[in-house]
């Protein structure tokens, strides 16, 4: 007995019955006269592929976490969680409903890959080394109180030299800065033109074009910018040299350059809202609004539509592809006076002739998310990269600061002028103003409301000719078009779905079409074969044919619909009569 | 006749045999069984029938059976033996079973077969799923080398005989060990060299010789160029060389670094004090063209030469420690005088200076254009002159430290330097001549002094940080360097938002706004820059998002009216009568309400009615029934004949008040979305959410957008691929 008790065990191990007589063994055992043999603890081994994953299995539940050894390498940077939320793409595919298992294994290294790059941008933060700044008022103080003067005696010398005054003669002015913040571009209402570089103050261009000019704008690069004059929009480039005569952009009061898409929007004094592709030379969409004269007009740079402001208090949303708006908001009841759009797209300002200014979530067109009623209607309304809002008042501008979270009491900065302000415009990447009055330019210093960090491929301040010769080629392979400016920019990343509505309208356009006609081509046959009565009777045949299989598909149309409408009921409940009642 | 008998006889005698043989089988076939002939002895034969067999097993009635021939055996004692073996093998043997019909051995065949090969090709099963899966294989597939990392196990393993004391473990814990591993490639000692290898080798070793010897000859091609422009070129990049040499030197063995310093700096003393580039500069030349002819250039010519030799003078008699000290002092006195403004002496020149230098470029642009014009332009020069005779009689710099910067014949310095040094020795030291030249220079000589120059400051900078880290002065002079850019104190934790709206948000229908914007205000304090309050908010405005799914936009509270005490203007840009206006707003603002909402409300209707699609009356009068006048089709059949449009998708600005979406303005972009859900997705959302993130350079890193567009296969270029070998499943090369 004890000898069996030691011998190690085996899968088949010779016993006889007589020797175990343990009562546990006795049901696996099976007995068959001489010989028993123990099948329980036999199992298939796995081979191939399955011993591998297997082996690896096993490999990687014995991986525990090990705990640092080092405590002096803290190991790999981990990103805060806050940082990773705010690049985060969303929510990943459900690897469960992707189809093959090569599949899953593929999207499922892409959704590790696309972690990675969230991660990295994450990370790339720690590179954005420049801060911003604002004034900070003693105990007693305001900021308000702040003149110019004083600003630019505290400031650096560099800073200090952004601060300029342009004493020009040609009528109230109009000015734009490029996009990379770095050139100026002036209009005055008497002709004269003038573009530099404000920075350096070297001028490219200074010409008087001898008709009224109502609107300039930058286009693509520095070296081209649009006028729009008395009649026509003239595109000159940076030595004043007339390169186009658009004569189809009529009586123009208002430009808008959309840089991604290469488009340069405009409205006109005579109702008409037209967007020109600068790249082809061809106008993208000329549509009549109805809506009377157009001079409020700004762009929404998150999903590049033209906001417009109008006189029945409607801003209204417009793309090159519909002749209608895309949306209209009822901001006011009184005539629209400015609107801007900030830098990010998510909130837009419109001020009204009476004395309204509000705040607008324009992302999901709700609002207003901020009311203000001014003490004289605001003729001007600009943002600055880091949400400050620059107003127009007559002749006094009003800088806010944190105006659209939370409702701002006291101006931020204030400066007057003497003569009415033209337009404002804050300069990107720099704490700089820009203010045209009726007798010159002003540059204002605002600290604090230009984004520090620029993202040298996107828009460089110090820009070279090489680079932008490089930017140029690269944006106008990356020219985005037309037909993908939608309310939602996102929307091309969407599965069409057809809608009811479409389901509807394919089936209304079914009902009142006409059965097809089919162009039946007898096979030439052998003389004597085929007669031409024959042939004329299996046209006949074959377009009958199509006709009852077209009036069939009709058929089963109006017939589903008609068993939807029918569906079985739920045999009603007790409780169900407590329901609110259905509308018919 | 008896001919014909005697045929006719014979004739018989056939038939008869044919009649017979046909009789015979006639009879057989009565019988229906099969009835072959019994098997017979004949001759031997290696081949036995299978047929005979095959039937003669049917029949044992008259077969001699070895029982009968054992009993005969039995009786005699002789044979007893023979008989019980005979029996016991009768007993014992037992007839084969009959050999499987063909079909079926086929069928085993294959089965078996089929077995064996899907073992062979199961191999292969995670190899192939594996490259299937793999976003980038790379072909050739085994050219990939095989290296073992190893733990130096060897070197650590003695340590652990030894007890550490707890000084020794305390002393391990602030400097931990980083663990060294080290790359075995075993192939090359394992395996001697193949033929193949072999020649590979040598084919190298050729190419490597060759390589030498254009290497060589290129030297000594180099070497016998006359041309000046390009040796400076190549100095210039000999300079760069050393200077990265040297800096690699710092880091790792600074005393020496000292020593290669004092080097370089001895190198470029004796080539300043050579004055080879004395006559070189573009204005030097320009001077001794004009010089022919021109009084004054000759006169500032010989200025120039004089302040040369003047200055060649005093570079002998400084030496190289004073020199250091001088940097130092020179930065001092800088911080002194400029405590106010680091700006002001340092690198920005006044607005004048900058006047005059845009002036100075813009003649040197002329000059560079025309090119002849050389007598017009002799005017603009002599101003300029005198302008920098006035500049420098208030800017010029001092020399109150002994160094002495040499000017080089580029920098457009003015004929009075010498005597402007003299004159006011009150400023302190500062390289304007550096602004200068920074302004005008297109000349490749001067880009070349430039780069001497600025390499000899780096040089002093390094030297001085070098200094300072070893008399432990580094704190000063960072102080020095400080830059104060912006105006007030910020909190330095602000991050910065360039990153566009990342997320997918749409404008939905039931999404919640921000609520109450008051809340924010109580929760975050001023000093939270608007960034972090609108990351915040999104955060926070998810979550709620997931908590409550839908709230009525209807009971939004709405944000109060603030009034802004904002400045009351001057002037109006529309030029009325205040009161007018006045009046004018007061009835504006008595009446607003009722026209403009209601319109709008109107246009709203308007346009919901125009989008919702009808029901079709297909009604024909006189179809199935009487028509004309007094004639009513009875209502059930008119019904039959509506086609009712079902109810009415929800719009998107339903519930949003004073709001109109157009949703017919998506028609452009219809055509250019996806309409199905492709293969590998079975959702829509999973589709969606595959296409969700953006894969650019413009929107991630570059790391994340090299690993985001790796090609799924790269070849090497050259290499033949062939057909994958066995090799690679147990990890062996294939030859």
């Amino acid at each position: 007995m004890d000898k069996e008790k030691m011998k190690p065990q085996r899968y088949f191990s010779k016993s006889f019955q007589e020797v175990s007589g343990s009562p546990k063994s006795e049901e696996k055992i099976v007995t068959q006269g001489n010989l028993t043999y123990d099948v329980s603890n036999i199992k298939k081994k796995p081979w191939g592929r399955r011993l591998e994953d297997r082996k690896f299995n096993k490999v990687k539940k014995k991986l525990p976490q090990k705990s640092n050894p080092n405590p002096k390498f803290r190991g790999k940077f981990k990103v805060p969680k806050e940082l990773l939320e705010k690049y985060s793409k969303g929510d990943g595919v459900n690897l469960k409903s992707v189809k093959t298992s090569i599949h899953q294994k593929k999207f499922e290294k892409k959704e590790k890959n696309i972690k990675f790059a969230v991660e990295q941008s994450a990370k790339a933060e720690v590179l954005l080394v420049e801060d911003s700044g604002y004034l900070e008022a003693d105990a007693g103080e305001t900021t308000t109180q702040f003149t110019q003067k004083q600003i630019v005696n505290s400031v650096d010398l560099a800073a200090a030299s952004k601060h300029f005054d342009l004493k020009l003669d040609f009528g109230p002015y109009r000015a734009k800065y490029t996009r990379n913040g770095r050139h100026l571009l002036l209009g005055g209402k008497m002709g004269h033109v003038a573009a530099f570089d404000w920075m350096t103050k070297k001028l490219h261009c200074e010409i008087n074009v001898m008709e009224s000019v109502h609107d300039v704008c930058w286009l693509h690069i520095e070296t081209m910018l649009a006028v729009a004059q008395k009649d026509w929009v003239y595109i000159y480039d940076n030595q004043g040299i007339e390169l186009h005569c658009v004569k189809r952009l009529n009586k123009v009061s208002r430009m808008e350059f959309l840089p991604y898409h290469f488009l340069l929007g405009s409205c006109s004094d005579e109702g008409y809202l037209s967007w020109l592709d600068i790249s082809i030379g061809q106008i993208a969409g000329q549509y009549n609004t109805n809506l009377g004269r157009l001079s409020v007009l700004t762009q929404n740079p998150w999903n590049a539509t033209l906001c417009v402001g109008h006189a029945k208090g409607v801003v209204s949303f417009w793309s090159p592809n519909s002749r209608d708006p895309l949306a209209k908001m009822l901001c006011h009841k009184a005539p629209v006076i400015a609107a801007h759009v900030d830098p990010t797209g998510l909130y837009m300002a419109t001020s009204a002739s009476n004395r309204e200014l509000k705040i607008w979530d324009v992302r999901k067109l709700e609002g207003p998310v901020q009311e203000y009623k001014l003490v004289q209607p605001a003729n001007n309304v600009a943002f600055s990269q880091k949400q400050m809002m620059a107003v127009g008042m007559g002749n006094v501008v009003e800088i806010y600061r944190d105006c659209c979270t939370t409702a701002a009491k006291r101006a931020y900065l204030r400066h007057r002028f003497v003569t009415p302000i033209g337009n404002l415009s804050f300069c990107p990447f720099e704490d700089v103003l820009g203010v045209t009055t009726a007798r010159g330019f002003t540059s204002l210093l605002v600290p604090g409301a230009g984004e520090p960090n620029f993202d040298s491929l996107e828009a460089n301040p110090f820009q070279a000719k090489s680079q932008r010769r490089e930017a140029e080629v690269k944006s106008l392979l990356e020219k985005i078009q037309p037909e993908l400016i939608t309310l939602d920019p996102t929307t091309i990343a969407d599965v069409d779905l057809p809608t009811l509505r479409d389901k509807v309208d394919a089936k209304l356009k079914l009902l009142y079409l006409k059965p097809p006609k089919v162009n039946y081509e007898p096979r030439k046959k052998a003389k004597g074969r085929g007669g031409s009565v024959k042939i004329a009777r299996n046209k006949k045949i074959v377009q009958e044919e199509a006709k009852k299989e077209f009036v069939r598909n009709k058929r089963e149309i109006t017939r589903e619909e008609e068993q939807e409408q029918e569906k079985p009921k739920k045999p009603p409940h007790v409780l169900d009569r407590f329901l609110p009642k259905k509308k018919t | 006749m008896k001919e014909d008998s005697d045929n006719f006889e014979l004739s018989d005698e056939e038939i008869d045999d044919r009649k017979h043989e046909k009789l015979l089988t006639d009879v057989l076939n009565l019988n229906k069984r099969q009835n072959l002939k019994k098997p017979s002895r004949t001759e031997p034969r290696a081949q036995i029938s299978e047929f005979t067999l095959a039937k003669s097993l049917g029949e044992t009635k008259d077969l001699v059976h070895i029982n009968d021939l054992t009993r005969l055996l039995s009786s005699r004692k002789k044979y007893v033996e023979v008989s019980r073996k005979v029996k016991s093998t009768n007993s014992k043997s037992k007839t084969l079973p009959k050999p499987l019909d063909k079909h079926q051995v086929e069928r085993i065949k294959r089965a078996v077969n089929y077995e064996k090969s899907r073992l062979q090709l199961d191999r292969w099963e995670a190899l192939v799923t594996s490259n299937r899966a793999a976003t980038n294989v790379s072909f050739p597939l085994d050219s990939i080398e095989k290296v073992n990392i190893e733990e130096k196990k060897a070197e650590i393993y003695p340590s652990t005989w030894r007890i550490k004391s707890d000084l020794q473990k305390e002393l391990e814990k602030l400097e931990p060990k980083v663990e060294e591993y080290h790359i075995k490639d075993d192939e090359k000692h394992q395996y001697p060299l193949t033929l193949e290898e072999l020649k590979e080798r040598r084919k190298e070793s050729a190419k490597l010789r060759a390589h030498q010897s254009y290497k060589e000859a290129k030297a000594r091609r180099q070497n016998k160029i006359k041309s000046k422009k390009y040796h400076r070129i190549q100095r210039r990049e000999k300079i760069k060389e050393s200077l990265k040499q040297f800096e690699q030197l710092q880091k790792t063995n600074p005393e020496e670094a000292l020593k290669k310093l004092e080097d370089i700096e001895k190198a470029r003393a004796e080539e300043r004090f050579s004055l080879r580039h004395k006559g070189t500069g573009q204005w030097a030349k320009n001077k001794q063209v004009r010089a022919k002819y021109d009084k004054e250039s000759r006169q500032v010519l010989a200025q120039q030469l004089a302040i040369s030799r003047d200055l060649t003078q005093k570079i002998k008699a400084v030496d190289s420690e004073s020199e250091e000290e001088a940097v130092e002092s020179e930065e001092k006195d800088r911080t002194k005088s400029d405590g106010t403004n680091p700006w002001v002496t340092g690198i920005k020149p006044d607005k004048d200076v900058i006047d005059f230098v845009s002036g100075y470029r813009k003649y040197w642009n002329d000059k560079n254009k025309e090119g002849n014009n050389e007598n017009s332009v002799v005017n603009v020069q002599e101003a300029d002159e005198k302008k920098i005779a006035k500049e420098n009689n208030v800017k010029a710099s001092s020399k109150n430290s002994k160094r002495v910067k040499i000017p080089n014949e580029s920098e457009k310095v003015c004929p009075n330097h010498i005597t402007t040094i003299e004159q006011n020795n009150s400023f302190s030291t500062s390289e304007w001549e550096v602004s200068f030249q920074n302004d005008g220079g297109s000349d490749i000589e001067d880009v070349f002094e430039k780069l001497e120059e600025t390499l000899d400051k780096k040089l002093k900078k390094k030297f001085s940080a070098i200094e300072g880290k070893s008399k432990g002065k580094a704190k000063k002079k960072k102080k020095q360097k400080s830059k104060q850019k912006t105006i007030s104190n910020q909190p330095s934790n602000q991050k910065i938002d360039l990153s566009m709206p990342s997320k997918r948000k749409k404008p939905m229908v039931d999404e919640e706004m921000m609520e109450q914007p008051h809340n924010l205000e109580s929760e975050n304090g001023d000093a939270r820059s608007p960034d972090l309050i609108a990351l915040k908010n999104l955060l926070e405005t998810k979550e709620k998002d997931q908590e409550v799914p839908n709230i009525n936009p209807n009971q939004f509270i709405q944000p109060k009216k603030t009034n802004l005490s904002t400045a009351i203007p001057d002037i109006l840009t529309n030029e009325d009568d205040e009161e007018e206006t006045d009046q004018r707003d007061i009835i504006l603002e008595a009446f607003e309400d009722d026209d403009i909402a209601v319109d709008f409300e109107k246009e709203k209707a308007n346009e919901i009615e125009k989008d919702t699609p009808k029901d079709i009356d297909l009604n024909l009068p006189g179809w199935g029934s009487w028509a004309g006048g007094n004639i009513d089709h009875t209502k059930r059949k008119r019904k039959r004949f509506i086609i009712k449009m079902p109810s009415q998708m929800p719009r998107k600005d339903d519930n949003k008040g004073s709001l109109i979406i157009n949703e017919k303005a998506q028609a452009k972009i219809k055509p250019l979305l996806v309409s199905e859900v492709p293969f590998p997705f079975k959702s829509v959302k999973d589709y969606e959410a595959s296409i969700r993130a953006p894969i650019g350079n413009t929107f991630v890193p570059e790391t994340a957008f090299k690993r985001l567009i790796e090609p799924a296969v790269t070849t090497k270029m050259g290499a033949i691929i062939e057909p994958i070998s066995k090799g690679i499943l147990v990890g062996t090369k294939k030859f």
